[in-house]
């Protein structure tokens, strides 16, 4: 399998304080990975990093074989990385008919959105707006709710809305940020089926920044641990169970376990 | 599957709008009270011709301030494009020779390179420091426009500007401007119409409702602020070549902070939201003048009070009116 | 040419215009600190002070420090209660804060043409003569203002800094939620943020009233200076308000030793946008991006 996200001695420094220092790891095409650590260690800013929203300080961030270092997040999704937000984040007094078809705006053929971004991949014909909003509302099954307005949604809902808008910009990885975060079991096992589905039926690789352990340890094949900003293990989920420094740094603390 | 079927039982939740959507039973009237609106002013006088001209004037450069507006950042300077459209296509007109219209083009092509260039490196601020930054931009045309008094003739301005000529036909009395005006103001408000159908509009409409989604979804905000800031910026020129035309006359001080107030004041009170607010806040305020006859001072401070009025206790404008009225009724 | 010369008074009248810019970008500051909101009736606070130390001195005869410490009692008497009556209802809301305060600019500045017409009036000088300091020859009255501008900054200074009542404003400046947590009432705080910030403006009115002459036009220019101050010192920032006042003060003197006073405004514009995007938190880098 080939490395789809590569990140190389990635730093990233806020006046004196060091929040990411020499992180690498990578993710394979197909994979599903995970990025954890407890609270203050840096996954937030390294996801930042890498998605575009902040420039490293040091380090390179390579994607399919670009290199996206401090790109724009724009310009990111153009290559095929998506990312998704912790907090729910949608255009509120739409419905999620076009909350979705917002996000396929800068692929719509010869529009003016596609020209103004230079978007050259997995463009679409106006005429087939609907059918792959539609397409995506099923993948998420979102399906009874496609006319209501998204600020009106239940939280759990708000999510997965989040993750059919990063779809609809139609990418090769997703970079999603805690997508547990405030969800309830079901909705949470509901989440686990979806990433599965996302990779086995769709080919999607996904890298989760995620504090629900039990999420983590079920779905991912691949974990990375960061602790104050290091990288202190990487492994698959049984491996890390096993591996002292990780246990006592993190999983070790029992209020992480969810039911 | 169970808890999505008990989900939608339990939570009933506002739905858009249904796509064939019913004709509302006041648009026949409202058409057919605008298409005698239009008409009226040919057949009243010279001065409703004048107010009617003003009016529809503002209206094209109140939708260019709207367009800034829809794509998430207000212009508080709003008048230094119109200035820079009315001065630039009366000194091209003068200094090359090249007919009013062909001018006025450029003028407004010029409006809109410069504006491009000053959205790149301003429109990268939060709002507030734009607003700033507007402001302090549209003060500072106005100082270079009184300062250059060789070229834009300063304080005293420029005066005995040649009325509008295309293929021979002259511009020169208020009918006929008016229908110049009048097609205008209306060309203005298809174009908007026109925009926010069209996916370069709705990623404007985007950017604005949410703009650091709108980037994760592969819209870059600043391309597109600065493709809208440009757009209106330039409607601004082509209102400020027009008034130039039509008044004959242009001074640093037309162009002044309280011009930008007036068009600030113009889309709040005619309502941000819709995309008929400009035409019902220039309609509204333009003629309001001649109501305090010469009152200036009155006039003003009713303006001050009906702004604050407005955006405490009717946020949608004047356009929103309908839909206060509708909920007003409907309980 | 006696460049000696010429340069101090350039930096005699740099730091007089500096301090001016100080205090009116201070206030301006405070208001958007405490309520974030963009005053545009700035300026007319500055001009109501003018206006109201004239009416004290001129109408009145009282002398000139009186009518100036009335005067700012009276403005933050009267910001506080436009606040209450008037912005209530926009504390939170940044943009429609900011067009409801060009609406509240409008009423005060045409208040005031009917009140005292438009032509300009002046007020008697406060002291005459000149003296020399360090070399560079003062009116005396300027003397006078810079003096009591510093005593007011000074005791700014005090309260921001040592009364319990300047610290919760400043720790509402800082952060208001967690000024809130520590029991600081941000509801009385509005009120009294924005009454001492345009107070700084009305003191800035009165002091330099009898330097320049008075009129209901007076407050537009030092609003634009305020607002470029703030944009070079950074939104929020006191400290770096009242460093990029002076600064500013100071560059616009110089300035015109060599050319127009457009060419001045135009390059020193040009620099403020550049400083803007290159020190997004301010000169000092303590507001907000």
């Amino acid at each position: 399998m080939t490395a789809l996200l590569e990140v190389k001695g990635l730093a990233k420094h806020f006046g004196g304080l060091a929040a990411v220092k020499d992180l690498s790891f990578t993710v394979r095409k197909g994979q599903i990975a995970g990025l954890i650590g407890p609270n203050g260690a840096g996954k937030t800013t390294a996801f930042n990093t890498i998605s575009g929203a902040l420039a490293p300080t040091r380090g390179r961030v390579v994607f399919a074989g670009q290199d996206i270092t401090g790109r724009r997040p724009s310009a990111i999704v153009g290559c095929g990385l998506v990312r998704t937000f912790q907090q729910t984040t949608t255009y509120a007094e739409e419905s999620v008919e076009r909350n979705i078809a917002n996000a396929m705006l800068s692929r719509l053929e010869n529009s003016a959105p596609q020209r103004l971004m230079r978007r050259t991949s997995h463009l679409l014909p106006a005429a087939g707006v609907a059918a792959e909003v539609e397409r995506i509302i099923q993948i998420v099954g979102m399906q009874h709710w496609r006319h209501a307005l998204a600020g009106t949604l239940a939280y759990g809902l708000q999510k997965k809305l989040g993750i059919a808008i990063a779809l609809a910009a139609e990418p090769t990885m997703l970079l999603m940020d805690e997508p547990a975060a405030g969800l309830n079991h079901e909705e949470c096992n509901d989440l686990t089926r979806l990433l599965r589905r996302l990779r086995d039926d769709h080919g999607m690789t996904i890298l989760l920044v995620e504090h629900h352990m039990a999420i983590v340890m079920e779905v991912c094949e691949r974990i990375v641990v960061l602790v104050h900003g290091e990288k202190i293990a990487e492994g698959t989920p049984e491996e890390l169970r096993v591996n002292p420094a990780v246990v006592e740094a993190y999983l070790g603390a029992p209020d992480y376990a969810h039911a | 599957m169970t808890t999505q079927v008990i989900e939608s039982k339990l939570s009933p939740v506002a739905s858009a709008p249904a796509p064939a959507q019913r004709r509302s039973p006041w648009l026949v009237p409202a058409a057919l009270a605008a298409l005698l609106l239009a008409a009226a002013p040919w057949m009243s006088g010279q001065f409703v011709l004048h107010l009617a001209i003003l009016a529809c004037i503002n209206v094209v450069i109140v939708n260019g301030l709207s367009l800034i507006d829809r794509c998430g950042q207000l212009s508080f300077g709003h008048s230094a494009p119109v200035a820079l459209g009315a001065y630039g296509s009366v000194l091209l007109a003068s200094g090359t020779g090249l007919g009013p219209v062909v001018s006025t083009a450029l003028a407004a092509i010029g409006v809109g390179l410069v504006s491009g260039l000053l959205g790149w490196v301003i429109l990268r601020l939060r709002g507030v420091y734009f607003v700033l930054v507007t402001f302090a931009f549209a003060e500072l045309v106005r100082l270079i426009l009184l300062d250059a008094a060789p070229i834009t003739g300063g304080a005293n301005g420029i005066a005995s500007i040649p009325p509008l000529q295309v293929a021979g036909l002259v511009f020169d009395t208020r009918e006929r401007f008016y229908a110049l005006a009048l097609g205008a103001a209306i060309a203005s408000v298809l174009l908007m119409v026109w925009l926010f159908r069209r996916p370069l509009g709705q990623a404007l409409n985007a950017v604005a409702a949410n703009p650091t989604l709108a980037e994760s979804t592969g819209l870059s905000v600043l391309r597109l602020q600065i493709v809208g800031y440009m757009g209106g910026c330039m409607l601004a020129g082509i209102g400020g070549a027009l008034t130039a035309r039509y008044i004959g006359f242009i001074s640093p001080e037309s162009f002044n902070t309280g011009a930008s107030v007036a068009f600030i004041t113009m889309l709040v009170i005619g309502g941000r939201k819709s995309l008929y607010g400009p035409v019902l806040g220039a309609l509204v305020l333009t003629p309001l003048p001649e109501l305090f006859r010469g009152a200036v001072q009155t006039q003003h401070i009713f303006y001050g009070a009906a702004l604050i009025l407005i955006l405490r206790f009717l946020p949608g404008g004047i356009a929103g009116l309908p839909r206060l009225l509708h909920k007003g009724v409907a309980k | 040419m006696d460049w000696q010369l010429l340069l101090g008074q350039a930096t005699a009248n740099g730091l007089v215009v500096g301090l001016l810019y100080l205090l009116m970008a201070v206030g301006f500051t405070l208001v958007f600190g405490v309520m974030r909101m963009v005053n545009f009736a700035h300026g007319e606070f500055y001009m109501l002070g003018a206006f109201a130390a004239y009416t004290l001195v001129v109408k009145l005869s009282l002398p000139f420090l009186l009518a100036v410490a009335l005067s700012v009692v009276l403005a933050i008497v009267f910001g506080s209660l436009v606040e209450w009556l008037v912005l209530k209802p926009f504390r939170k809301d940044e943009l429609n804060g900011m067009i409801a305060t060009i609406g509240l600019a409008m009423i005060l500045q045409n208040v005031a043409l009917l009140t005292f017409g438009p032509d300009p009036v002046s007020l008697p000088p406060i002291a005459t003569g000149a003296s020399t300091v360090l070399g560079v020859t003062v009116a005396n009255s300027r003397l006078y203002v810079v003096g009591f501008a510093l005593a007011v900054l000074l005791l700014l200074y005090a309260f921001l800094r040592h009364s319990p009542v300047g610290r919760g404003l400043r720790a509402v400046v800082e952060d208001a939620d967690i000024a809130a947590i520590h029991g600081v009432r941000a509801r009385i705080y509005y009120p009294l943020g924005f009454g001492i910030g345009i107070g700084l403006a009305a003191i800035a009115g009165a002091l330099m009233a009898p330097l320049f002459s008075v009129s209901p036009f007076m407050g537009q220019t030092p609003l634009l200076k305020a607002f470029m101050v703030v944009i070079l010192g950074g939104l929020g920032s006191i400290p770096g308000a009242a460093v990029a006042g002076l600064c500013l003060g100071l560059l616009e003197s110089y300035s015109t030793l060599f050319m127009s006073s457009s060419t001045a405004d135009m390059l020193i514009f040009i620099l403020v946008v550049v400083g803007m995007l290159a020190f997004p938190r301010g000169l000092i880098g303590r507001g907000e991006a």
